[in-house]
């Protein structure tokens, strides 16, 4: 069938089965879900570089609470990130058994302290609302993660890791 | 700091008021180590920030020949000789931090980072701004 041919069917079998074009599923977004305290943070997976526990923590002296000291992960000096400042929540005391989640912006990193880590999900854009919240904590409501329905906040990791540049301005 | 394979370092640990910490600074520049009750002023503006417990100082590093200015430690190690590759560098967001503290990077000792503190800079910047600069005046953390 030359090329001509296999046109003029493709445009007759369209002809025959009208405009039927299927629609293409809502776009959507991973997150890794954490909980940190009694909230849940969707941390979008794109930011995520790694996911571990804390194994050691060393305080730094002089140290503001937004960024109160490092780890060592395989060789690396990674900032030990407590969102307590940002969220408004009590400080999360640094201890074995805690996790890091290492994300990145434009290849700044910084390690989020979490309770633990709960798992990664698909989003679609429409599932988000960013009313009524500061601006570096948008929301999402009713998104079921299980039952009873949770309230998850997705974190701008843009703006977290802003935050912590400017940490000691 | 001359860029050598390795470095001497000395570390001590400043008894903060909430915790303690250990830091490190190049063995090149401790003048000498002398017992808490020696006659010296401390670097105010870099200690203001660490919240040290006076009444748990135990010695003080001297830090240049012929002037009395001092670090004041609890406790204060040997001199440990380190390669450079075991001194990893600053993060980026940790850099205004450092800048602060002239933290040059980070010594992995017993599992932990340790600052590595350039003291000379310290003491310099100390000597134009500081407590030091403006009145000289002498007052040891633990004498009394």
């Amino acid at each position: 069938m030359t090329e001509m041919k296999a046109l003029e069917a493709w445009l007759q079998h369209r002809e025959r089965n009208g405009d039927q074009v299927q629609e293409r599923p809502e776009p959507t977004v991973s997150y890794l879900v954490v909980q940190r305290g009694e909230r849940y943070l969707a941390i979008p997976f794109a930011n995520v570089r790694r996911v571990t526990r804390l194994e050691t923590f060393s305080p730094l002296p002089g140290a503001v609470p937004l960024l109160p000291g490092a780890t060592n992960i395989e060789g690396h000096v990674v900032a030990v990130m407590d969102l307590a400042p940002l969220l408004g929540e009590e400080v999360l005391t640094p201890r074995p058994g805690l996790f890091l989640v290492l994300v990145a912006d434009q290849n700044v990193e910084v390690g989020l302290l979490v309770t633990r880590a709960v798992d990664v999900h698909d989003v679609p854009h429409s599932a988000l609302k960013t009313d009524g919240v500061p601006a570096y904590v948008q929301a999402f409501y009713g998104w079921p993660l299980q039952s009873p329905t949770y309230v998850v906040h997705v974190l701008d990791v843009a703006q977290v890791v802003e935050a912590a540049l400017h940490a000691y301005d | 700091m001359p860029m050598t394979e390795t470095i001497w370092v000395v570390r001590c640990r400043l008894p903060g008021a909430g915790a303690d910490y250990d830091v490190a600074f190049p063995a090149s520049q401790v003048h000498r180590v002398v017992p808490n009750g020696h006659h010296c002023v401390p670097l105010q503006e870099f200690l203001a920030g660490w919240e040290i417990d006076p009444h748990r100082v135990r010695w003080t590093l001297s830090v240049a020949d012929g002037e009395d200015v001092c670090v004041p430690v609890a406790q204060v190690s040997a001199p440990e000789r380190i390669p450079w590759r075991y001194i990893y560098p600053v993060p980026e967001v940790l850099r205004s931090w450092a800048d602060r503290y002239k933290v040059v990077g980070f010594v992995v000792m017993d599992n932990g980072l340790i600052p590595l503190i350039n003291l000379a800079e310290l003491f310099e910047e100390e000597a134009v701004h500081g407590e030091y600069a403006r009145n000289g005046s002498a007052g040891n953390p633990g004498s009394g």
